[in-house]
């Protein structure tokens, strides 16, 4: 029986190859977003499979319970407790982790964000990550890189040795190349930086108050053949002494063991969990590939129904022979299955052009166990097949033998054209919303690639110099015929800046702001707008250090009245120098558009000048200059190559997410052609089925155009419904994304203005290509059939 | 049987006996009410009032899950139009209803062939319905009707779409079946065919008339 109803469902879909075309098509490219979703949910499964010795490795949790509220669950732990289990004679061994965030690290020449992690060297003995050459970071400022990463600093030079630089925490050394592992590690990082680094800058870790506080991962071997039950003992044993230390915290903890391999996927949300997948993010991912395969359903439904009445005579044949109406159900569903394998395989397809083309790094494609991901695929695929033929299943076989075969069924007979219309719109408004959304996106990643209201981007030419006096380049540089005015900087905007502290008499409590040394030619080149006071000093003595240029949001924070005032007062950096504001300047953004603005203080600092920022004038072929400067930097370091670049091009490079876009239009694009696919299916069989009234109605004298109205009308309401009903939704949604955005553009009404138009002409275009098809057939034609 | 808000009767005061190993015709004009008596006897069609014993089953009590199975066992229909299914094969076509009887495959390859051989349609079992001609549909129909050994067959105007010669051919097969023990009811427009049967009943208005 299987068999045959196989036989029918192949037979069916070559018979009808457009439905079969929009069908296995649309849920071709529906498809990949789910089967990336599952590649997720087995890399959860499969995190941290390569170290040895699993079942031995635990790590601690810390349940936190204020005296009044709600416990807090942390996959982390206080600094001191690894000290604590050493003592321990079924412990092997305990490692501690501390990861932090935010890392860029600079060779002068380059600046990239790096993933950090602070290990001691018997993380790698616990866990299998090893030097491809070099040695393990020991020392306050010495690390080990990935080689990806060493490549992208140094290029094919050895990179042990060399120096990288933090803004904050200062030069680092290289000591040692890290072997290639696998992505799919809660430990994921470019750099591993020696324990005693975090310990030189966070030591309020390691006294009695650092009980209260929780960033370190403790990670526990055990002995062979000692029970974890043990552990659970001596870890409740130390949350008791230890809770006693702080409870001027008004709180206590509890540290309980969790086994390695219960740690992915996280079935309970815990603080600190960074790279562990928890369930409820399946369920979030899942939501929106399930989404798109239904509105691929949604077709299918769709367009089942709508040439319901060819299928109608088969099903009462079916009947009188005697199927009862499951095993009916039972065939229709399998031909929805049938169409979902072959789907599954041009969804395969899709996916890996996908992968080639695209290059996200959020997204993961590869597993360990590629049998089990088939054998998932495949139950996935028969579940979606289930899912799009089951109720298109239950309508078919509903028809009754005796209506069918005195051929008074009709598809108007079951009501049902109020549904498909409202799947349709219901396709529409996804689409439309989805469009206008990445409009936003867009709108919002281009102001911030290429806006210069905050400062100046526009022909300017950054240069990174090397160490020593640049003296003699400057004045090489400034004898080019296209170079206005040539700046210094410590580092240009769109980066984060050193975080210095800072206070205005020596008493007082420092507070945070970031730090660049800069000349006044730089802040005339970025046209910052000074509200009051006056630009630093033009000098090239040292006197000009004492003076400094600070924001609005710094006076604020210091407490210093408005900017008139603040000018001429000092204030005490990094607890030693003395300086005097020169200037203010009106708020700006100068790196990040999300957050609040923060204070800035910029000092004529030459020792920490080391990019020059140069001024062209504004008819210079970008080109041409960049040969000029390469002579000139030659000239005087001839062994060197020079790093320079257009401002404008690096900033709409770090903005603009090139690659993310991509990806957005390419589902969104996806969504609309499996929507407009629907449409035109559904417009197919509908006209079909009128091709007779069609036929009638121009022997009757109606012309062409008048036919294409009349049918073409009613799929253009459904359409005006669907903008109607998307329009208010996506300005909602607009505005909600733009308040992410403490910088931000004027939502862009016109772009999405222009969508919509598009949207409307494409949908049209569409419905009335098939009208017109059917309303040009010559009626003595459709009129004889009968 | 209603329609509309006028109670109309499509069939009134029908008492008819059939006994097994009859050759029933039933003619009448049209919308006389042939086809729902066809129709209802096949169990196909309800009707409100009245009753139906078939066999030693009371129909007019039956759930539709036992009317089905009824009929699965006990009857074939061949239809005017052929009803084959055009996606099958000839072959397929007359296999349908064994399938839908959980008949296994070996035996069921064996009652096909029996039943191609008898029709003489071996050598067209891999064509499909629409690449043979009207009779030759019509045998499919038949053989498909008769795979599962029916005590009744139904048939509605089996000729009508059929010339004379074809549906000479179907009418003298109607009549062998018949003295082999199969009971037949048919509706038709043609003296002629009727006189193949044993017994006529004429219907007009729903009613009988003789």
């Amino acid at each position: 029986m299987i068999r045959s109803y196989f036989i029918i469902a192949w037979r069916n879909l070559w018979k009808s190859k457009l439905f079969s075309f929009i069908n296995i098509v649309g849920l071709g490219l529906a498809i990949p977003f789910s089967l990336m979703s599952l590649i997720q949910v087995q890399n959860a499964y499969e995190l941290d499979n390569f170290h040895k010795d699993r079942d031995r490795i635990y790590r601690v949790t810390t349940i936190e319970k204020p005296v009044n509220g709600s416990f807090a669950k942390y996959a982390t732990t206080p600094f001191l407790l690894a000290d604590k289990l050493n003592d321990y004679p079924s412990v092997e061994k305990v490692t501690r982790i501390v990861r932090d965030y935010n890392w860029e690290l600079n060779n002068r020449l380059k600046t990239l964000n790096v993933n950090t992690i602070y290990v001691e060297p018997s993380f790698f003995e616990i866990f299998n990550f090893a030097l491809d050459k070099g040695t393990l970071p020991v020392a306050p400022n010495e690390l080990v890189i990935t080689s990806e990463k060493a490549e992208l600093f140094f290029g094919k030079a050895d990179p042990i040795g060399k120096i990288l630089t933090h803004t904050t925490y200062g030069g680092f050394k290289i000591t040692g190349i890290l072997k290639p592992f696998k992505r799919g590690t809660q430990f994921r990082s470019d750099v591993m930086v020696s324990m005693a680094t975090y310990l030189n800058f966070h030591k309020q870790v390691t006294d009695s108050k650092g009980w209260a506080e929780y960033e370190t991962f403790t990670f526990i071997k055990l002995k062979e053949n000692v029970q974890a039950s043990s552990l659970t003992a001596v870890l409740s044993d130390i949350s008791t002494k230890t809770s006693a230390e702080i409870t001027d915290t008004k709180k206590t903890h509890q540290f309980k063991p969790q086994a390695f391999k219960d740690i992915s996927p996280a079935y309970d949300k815990l603080r600190n969990n960074p790279y562990v997948e928890s369930i409820s993010d399946f369920y979030f991912n899942f939501f929106f590939a399930i989404a798109i395969i239904l509105l691929a359903g949604f077709n299918y439904t769709n367009l089942t129904l709508a040439r319901s009445l060819g299928r109608a005579k088969e099903v009462g044949i079916r009947k009188v022979a005697g199927a009862f109406r499951i095993q009916l159900v039972w065939q229709f569903i399998i031909e929805a299955i049938v169409i979902a394998m072959f789907a599954l395989g041009l969804g395969a397809v899709f996916m890996s052009i996908i992968k080639n083309s695209l290059n996200i790094n959020w997204i993961s494609w590869e597993v360990d166990n590629k049998y089990i991901l088939w054998l998932i695929y495949f139950v996935f695929t028969i579940f979606t097949g289930v899912v799009a033929g089951i109720f298109p299943a239950w309508i078919l076989s509903g028809f009754q033998p005796v209506k069918v075969l005195k051929g008074i069924a009709s598809p108007a007979s079951f009501g049902k054209l109020n549904l498909r219309k409202t799947l349709v719109v219901i396709q529409l408004v996804v689409s439309m919303c989805y469009i206008f959304f990445m409009g936003h996106l867009y709108s919002q990643f281009k102001y911030m690639a290429t806006e210069n209201e905050n400062y100046n981007r526009k022909n300017i030419y950054n240069i990174t110099l090397n160490e020593g006096n640049s003296r003699l380049l400057i004045n090489e540089i400034l004898k080019n015929k296209s170079v206005e005015q040539a700046g210094l900087v410590s580092i240009p905007f769109g980066s984060n800046a050193a975080a210095y502290a800072v206070k205005v008499n020596k008493i007082d409590e420092n507070s945070l702001a970031y730090y660049f040394a800069a000349d006044n030619y730089f802040i005339d080149n970025m046209k910052l707008n000074i509200i009051a006071g006056t630009n630093l000093p033009t000098s090239t003595s040292d006197s000009a250090g004492n003076f400094i240029l600070v924001n609005e949001k710094t006076i604020k924070n210091l407490r210093l009245g408005n900017a008139q005032d603040a000018i001429g007062k000092t204030l005490i950096l990094n607890n030693n120098d003395e300086l005097r504001i020169a200037g203010v300047l009106k708020d700006f953004c100068y790196a990040n558009y999300q957050f609040e603005v923060q204070p800035i203080i910029m000092q004529y600092n030459p020792s920490q000048f080391h990019v020059l920022s140069i001024k062209t004038k504004s008819v210079v072929s970008e080109n041409a200059f960049k040969d000029d400067m390469e002579d000139i930097w030659k000239k005087i370091y001839p062994h060197d190559a020079m790093v320079g670049g257009w401002y404008e091009k690096d900033m709409y490079n770090r903005y603009f997410p090139k690659e993310d876009m991509k990806f957005m239009f390419l589902l969104a694009f996806i969504i609309f052609a499996i929507t407009l696919m629907g449409l035109f299916g559904m417009v197919t069989y509908s006209t079909e089925k009128r091709i007779k009234e069609i036929g009638i109605r121009k022997v009757v004298g109606a012309s062409v155009s008048q036919i294409v109205n009349l049918i073409s009308w009613s799929y253009i309401k459904l359409l005006l419904l669907a903008g109607t009903i998307a329009l208010p939704i996506s300005y909602i949604t607009g505005k909600m994304f733009e308040s992410l955005f403490i910088f931000h553009d004027k939502l862009n009404i016109s772009l999405m203005i222009f969508f919509l138009l598009m949207i409307f002409m494409i949908t049209i275009a569409t419905i009335c290509v098939q009208v017109i098809r059917s309303a040009s057939v010559n009626p003595v034609k459709s009129l004889r059939t009968e | 049987m209603n329609t509309g808000n006028n109670r109309t009767f499509l069939l009134k005061d029908v008492d008819l006996s059939v006994k097994e190993g009859d050759f029933i015709s039933i003619m009448g004009p049209s919308g006389s009410g042939k086809s729902t008596l066809l129709n209802v006897i096949g169990m196909l069609d309800e009707f409100n009032e009245g009753e139906y014993h078939f066999l030693h089953e009371s129909v007019h009590k039956l759930k539709e899950k036992q009317r089905s199975s009824l009929y699965k066992q006990y009857i074939g229909f061949v239809f005017q139009a052929y009803h084959l299914i055009d996606e099958l094969t000839v072959y397929e076509n007359i296999e349908t209803p064994l399938i839908y009887q959980d008949v296994k495959s070996s035996e069921r390859k064996a009652m096909v062939a029996d039943m191609l051989d008898r029709f003489n349609i071996v050598g067209k079992k891999d064509l499909f319905p629409t690449q043979l001609s009207g009779g030759q549909q019509q045998l499919v129909g038949i053989a498909r009707a008769l795979i599962s050994k029916p005590k009744l067959l139904l048939a509605d105007e089996p000729t009508g779409n059929l010339n004379s010669k074809q549906g000479e051919e179907i009418m003298t097969l109607f009549k062998q079946l018949n003295d082999e023990g199969v009971t037949i009811i048919q509706v038709t427009h043609s003296e002629k065919n009727a006189s193949y049967g044993s017994r006529v009943i004429h219907l007009l208005d729903g009613m009988i008339t003789k």
